[in-house]
């Protein structure tokens, strides 16, 4: 092997060791920002649960309502053992409509809503979900602000 | 070149290799290989590990608990037979159908303790330093119950253990010192209204078993039943019951917060047998009674077997010795006759209650028919006074001032023509009773010749020096350095500076025998000066103390101070009666 | 197509250019151009005297103490996005920056390793402030003009204990409470101390409000101050002429030419050396012929030393991670303090003094210690010109035959600020008496 060619071969080597160690290094920063990424995300929520009660005894008069902020919720009377729930999350872009007079009126771009949540003007596509109520036991019940039923989805009081 | 790289190439390929590790580490989290198990253990499909995490509501913020990630079975019945963390958990309320606690609104921590965030079995179950609630393990949970129920009223269905701890906080007297808001109001010792939310289990055990081992000042007796693990474990979960922070109010408790107060019984018709079931804290007429006295005091039966506590005198003569009246008394404010008296004020007792434990006393009796000294020092004497004469009987340690310790001959040989008085009459302002009821005077005469044999027997003789009480005025009188005095009246403010001077080490600056050298000396401990009963009795007279200063008190380690002249002496005595006389100050 | 092709490659080495600037061969142009047209190796001159790259002439202390702080800048960042600093209960009984530790150690995916590595980074830190200033000292480098340098690097130093004290309080649980408690009741001794401690806490006694005043230094005014700091640092270094060393450093034994790999002599003057690309800097400026001699390329083997340092730090500082737990104790609980209560270790040395004298031992010994070294040079200068003993200035000599006195003096102070932080760590039992650390004792349960 000549002199030249020696140096040929020990230069390849050190690119290649150097490459490898910086290549390894480069997957190790890769691998880092991918658990970090992880580190970033949501595991488990410490949000406002979906559902939530309401004791019986608390219930408004037949015909009247009891309004949720919170919860973005409005609890009807609509006969002497049974209710209704209406969410008032507005279905086109998420604000928290108003209860007026006519019915539900939208704040940030004007939706209007009848008194059953139906679609009367602005933007919005959908009529308000209207909530699952169920019956649990101690006299309460319990409002899944989760689910979304038609229109006059009432529910009886136990 | 070729080395730097080959050693960065190392150090690259093993940092990466560690890098890799902690996140492995960050994957494989114990509850994953729980839940793994679970599946497998289920035979389903196992579609990869969450963190379950319960969010428990509380009227403010949500609690966090994690736990039902390990324990992932809890309230599944198909995993009863699973090995821990998976098992199911047991039913919590006997006999019903469908249990009302659900796992997955109230978590496991609620009950349980431990740390409800954490993920690793040591950390979740609070067993590292300083953690405030180290996890309840089983049935201890019950204590938790009181967190959402109310636990003042009738027993509440499987929460037997607390219950039992309940009754033994009544029957055991502990009521008797402590408060619990509800139940007892005493201020002679800490309160516990809120013991389980200031202390972990662990403590409440240690400070029942060893009161010292927390507080090396503790004043708490050692009980004999604390040997039982079962009552000690009980009487423990009631106190960790004990928590003034609840997760519900009162309008939104489950069911058990709409009962009656307390079903203590409470006595309105005086009769021997409410006395006794007071004295021994059982149930009366059906409902515990608030009383317990035997778990302190001890009482003989017709053949003098003793049978009750040892931290308290026997009660077996106490009416006859001390009266009705004065035992009465000594019920509602133990302090009023004794001044250092441990035994806790019993000031809620109603006349009926009082009267009926005095009749019950009153119906105690055992008669001895023998005149031997050693038999009547062992019924009479032997709980205080101790075997060896020392007192240092089993009670001896709760009482204050200590029994007298008759082993320091010195002190029998000095004083030994007090001893009979000291007998028939007791010595007033401490636990020592007047005898005369109940022992005859030959009787007495036997004990205090016992007494002197035993003590004296094997010593050399011992004289003490005579002294009198320098007259007023007197100007013959000649002091022990053979000089006349002129001695007045004794003036209480030089004394008050004398005392100061000379006295404050051991007796303290009150005069209540409780200086800072008092903590180092033995058995006789310094006179508290400020004992009134003790020092108007007509034993004590100014020619006692006068010798007790100048000399010492033979056999204790009150020093002679014949260094003091006849004047200080005179003053240091008019200060310590300007003390205990009504006209003082 | 052969256009196309001469357009692409146009096009390449015009997107290569606007990148890089020059190429990877090795003229010392090329080399030279690496170093200064990249801003991260800028930091460094072009060309550097062999000795600085010996293992013994710096062991690398001070680069790896600016490591751990690169670190703990960037474990420091990631970790706030998962704490809060406030001491708000919630119900389960624990304040809510406690209770992000317990989230750290469980449900945040990788949170314990940084926090650890956070931790440990920081105690390392601390650590290695000592051992630069240690080796700084007795290779006589605060001297020969750089002895402002050395009082940046105290101030450095002092910024350094600062910012572990202040990240020691946020945790929030008994240990971080307690240490902050009894550290800030030391600052109460000094003369002003009231003042200060009142500033620092923000109450009469630690609590949210200290939290929220130690959380604000310890992520924002500290790191900033000492970035800074560490840039005036280096730059002195750097205007000083590199790595302290003798002013003739031609018979020292150097790396031999082939270890730094191969130049190209691609200068006008085909057998002279680039005089011109070596940069005019006060001091030791290399002297033709001489110093030129020991004068070679930053690059690579400047560049690659530093990066495997990185990497061996790097590697161990995981490692210690992975392997031990920063400590957390129970929630912060001001009614009852752990027995004992200790400072966080660097701090115990000036404990175990003010358990014998608060003032003495508090105030005039470490004031005196910290005043002392931070002017030493000055002192010494002071010193020299007074007794006018002119010794010959040999910087960058390990234990110079000249300085043995000044040496073992440092060298007694160190061991005994060493001897006197083991026994507050080992030593120390409950109620701060002595205790033998392998001596057993029982504790008697607790709260």
């Amino acid at each position: 092997m000549s002199k030249e060619e020696k140096k040929e071969g020990s230069n390849r080597r050190e690119l290649l060791t150097m490459g490898s160690a910086f290549a390894v290094m480069g997957i190790g920063g890769l691998a880092a920002g991918g658990a970090l990424l992880k580190y970033m995300l949501p595991v488990v929520s410490y949000g406002t649960p979906q559902k939530f009660l309401v004791p019986v005894e608390d219930l408004p008069d037949v015909g009247d309502e009891l309004i949720f902020d919170d919860m973005k919720v409005v609890l009807r009377r609509m006969s002497e053992n049974k209710v209704a729930a209406i969410s008032l999350v507005c279905t086109h872009l998420g604000c928290t409509v108003n209860r007026v007079e006519t019915g539900f009126l939208c704040p940030c771009h004007g939706s209007q809503y009848d008194t059953d949540g139906l679609v009367v003007g602005g933007p919005a596509p959908k009529t308000l979900p209207w909530l699952e109520i169920k019956s649990v036991p101690g006299g309460q019940l319990e409002i899944d602000t989760g689910t979304s039923l038609p229109e006059g989805s009432d529910f009886p009081i136990a | 070149m070729i080395k730097d790289y080959r050693i960065l190439f190392i150090l690259a390929v093993a940092g990466f290799v560690i890098l890799v590790m902690s996140m492995m580490k960050a994957f494989q989290q114990e509850y994953v290989g729980h839940q793994k198990a679970y599946y497998e253990l289920l035979e389903e499909e196992y579609t990869g590990a969450e963190i379950k995490q319960v969010n428990v509501q509380t009227p403010s913020v949500d609690m966090i608990d994690r736990c039902q990630s390990c324990h992932v079975g809890a309230s599944n019945p198909d995993a009863a037979g699973f090995e821990q963390p998976l098992t199911a958990h047991p039913s919590i309320v006997p006999g019903m159908e469908k249990d009302p606690h659900d796992f997955n609104k109230i978590g496991c921590s609620v009950c349980h303790d431990g740390n409800g965030r954490a993920l690793e079995k040591h950390d979740a179950h609070g067993e590292f330093h300083g953690w405030i609630k180290p996890m309840l393990v089983g049935s201890l949970a019950q204590a938790n119950c009181s967190r959402c129920h109310a636990m003042e009223g009738e027993a509440l269905a499987g929460a037997e253990l607390y219950a039992k701890g309940q009754e033994l906080f009544l029957e055991k007297a502990c009521w008797g010192c402590h408060t619990i808001a509800g139940i007892s109001s005493s201020s002679q010792a800490p309160e516990l209204s809120n013991a389980g939310g200031k202390f972990s289990y662990g403590y409440l055990v240690e400070s029942i078993v060893v009161p010292k081992a927390n507080d090396e000042n503790s004043k708490m007796p050692q009980f004999d039943w604390v040997h039982d693990e079962e009552t000690v474990a009980a009487l423990a979960t009631y106190l960790k019951g004990q928590q003034k922070d609840r997760l519900r109010s009162e309008s939104s408790a489950p069911i058990g917060y709409i009962k009656p107060k307390s079903t203590v019984a409470r006595i309105t018709e005086p009769s021997v047998a409410a006395g006794r079931s007071l004295f021994a804290g059982a149930p009366f007429e059906e409902s515990v009674a608030k009383g317990g006295c035997v778990n302190c005091h001890g009482i003989r039966n017709n053949d003098g077997d003793l049978a009750g506590g040892v931290i308290g005198p026997e009660l077996t003569w106490s009416i006859r010795s001390r009266g009705r009246e004065y035992v009465k008394e000594h019920i509602t404010n133990s302090r009023s006759h004794v001044a250092d008296s441990i035994m806790p004020t019993f000031k809620d007792y109603n006349d009926a209650e009082l009267e009926s434990l005095v009749s019950y006393l009153s119906t105690l009796d055992y008669k001895l028919g023998s005149n031997e000294g050693q038999k009547l020092y062992d019924t009479y004497c032997l709980s205080c006074h101790g075997e060896d004469l020392k007192g240092d009987g089993k009670i001896a340690s709760m009482l204050d001032p200590l029994p007298r310790d008759f082993s320091k001959y010195q002190f029998v040989a000095s004083y030994d023509d007090r001893f009979k008085e000291s007998i028939r009459h007791g010595v007033k302002g401490t636990a020592m009773p007047a005898w005369k009821d109940i022992m005859s005077d030959k009787q007495i005469e036997t004990l205090v010749e016992f007494i002197k044999e035993k003590s004296l027997t094997g010593h050399d003789e011992f004289t003490r020096m005579q002294v009198t009480l320098p007259k007023l005025g007197d100007a013959e009188r000649m002091d022990y350095r053979g000089k006349g005095l002129v001695v007045e009246t004794g003036n209480p403010e030089d004394g008050y500076e004398a005392f100061q001077r000379f006295c404050t080490s051991c007796h303290g600056k009150l005069a209540n025998g409780k200086g800072p050298n008092a903590y180092d000396l033995e058995h006789p401990l310094p006179r508290n000066l400020i004992n009134k009963e003790f020092m108007n009795q007509a034993s004590v007279s100014d020619a006692r103390l006068y010798e007790s200063i100048l000399l010492g008190v033979a056999g204790t380690p009150m020093p002679a101070h014949d260094h003091l002249s006849d004047q200080t002496i005179l003053d240091i005595i008019a200060f310590i009666r300007a003390n205990t006389t009504e006209e003082a100050k | 197509m052969n256009e196309l092709i001469e357009k692409a490659k146009d096009f390449g080495n015009k997107l290569y250019y606007s990148v890089f600037r020059h190429r990877f061969d090795n003229t010392g142009l090329t080399k030279s151009k690496i170093m200064f047209s990249n801003v991260l190796l800028h930091i460094q001159p072009v060309k550097i005297h062999k000795r600085s790259i010996k293992f013994k002439t710096s062991m690398g202390l001070g680069l790896i103490t600016f490591y751990l702080f690169l670190i703990l800048c960037v474990t420091g960042v990631i970790l706030m996005f998962h704490y809060v600093p406030s001491t708000a209960i919630g119900p389960d009984g624990l304040p809510d920056a406690y209770s992000r530790m317990l989230n750290l150690r469980s449900n945040v995916f990788w949170g314990g390793f940084l926090r650890n590595m956070h931790r440990w980074a920081a105690h390392g830190m601390v650590a290695f402030v000592a051992l630069h200033m240690l080796r700084v000292y007795l290779a006589g480098a605060h001297r020969g003009g750089r002895e402002f340098n050395w009082v940046v690097g105290c101030i450095l130093g002092l910024l350094t204990v600062f910012l572990s004290y202040t990240g020691y309080l946020l945790p929030w649980d008994q240990l971080a409470f307690w240490g902050v408690k009894v550290g800030t009741e030391i600052a109460k001794l000094a003369p002003g101390g009231a003042l200060i401690r009142g500033v620092l806490l923000g109450d009469t006694d630690v609590g949210s409000e200290a939290l929220i005043r130690f959380y604000v230094l310890h992520v924002a005014v500290l790191p900033a101050v000492m970035g800074f700091l560490i840039a005036v640092h280096f730059f002195r270094i750097r205007k000083d002429g590199g790595l302290a060393r003798p002013a003739d450093t031609s018979n020292e034994k150097q790396i031999p030419d082939e270890e730094f790999g191969e130049v190209k002599n691609n200068s006008v003057f085909k057998t002279a050396r680039s005089y011109k690309l070596v940069e005019i800097v006060k001091g030791n400026e290399p002297k033709v012929n001489e110093e030129t001699d020991q004068m070679m390329f930053a690059w690579p083997k400047l560049i690659i030393r530093e990066i495997i340092v990185l990497a061996a730090v790097m590697f161990f500082m995981s490692l210690i991670s992975v392997l031990f737990d920063a400590p957390l104790e129970g929630p912060a609980d001001p009614n009852h303090p752990t027995n004992p209560a200790k400072a966080p270790w660097y701090f115990l040395g000036l404990q175990e003094l003010t358990s014998y004298d608060g003032f003495i031992g508090g105030i005039v010994l470490p004031g005196l210690m910290a005043g002392g070294v931070m002017f030493l040079p000055y002192i010494e200068i002071f010193l020299e010109s007074f007794n006018k003993t002119f010794r010959k200035n040999i910087p960058g000599v390990w234990f110079a035959r000249e300085r043995i006195l000044e040496n073992s003096l440092f060298i007694s102070l160190y061991l005994v600020m060493a001897a006197l932080i083991i026994i507050g760590v080992y030593f120390r039992g409950a109620n701060w008496a002595i205790e033998y650390p392998w001596v057993q004792t029982i504790s008697g349960g607790g709260h």
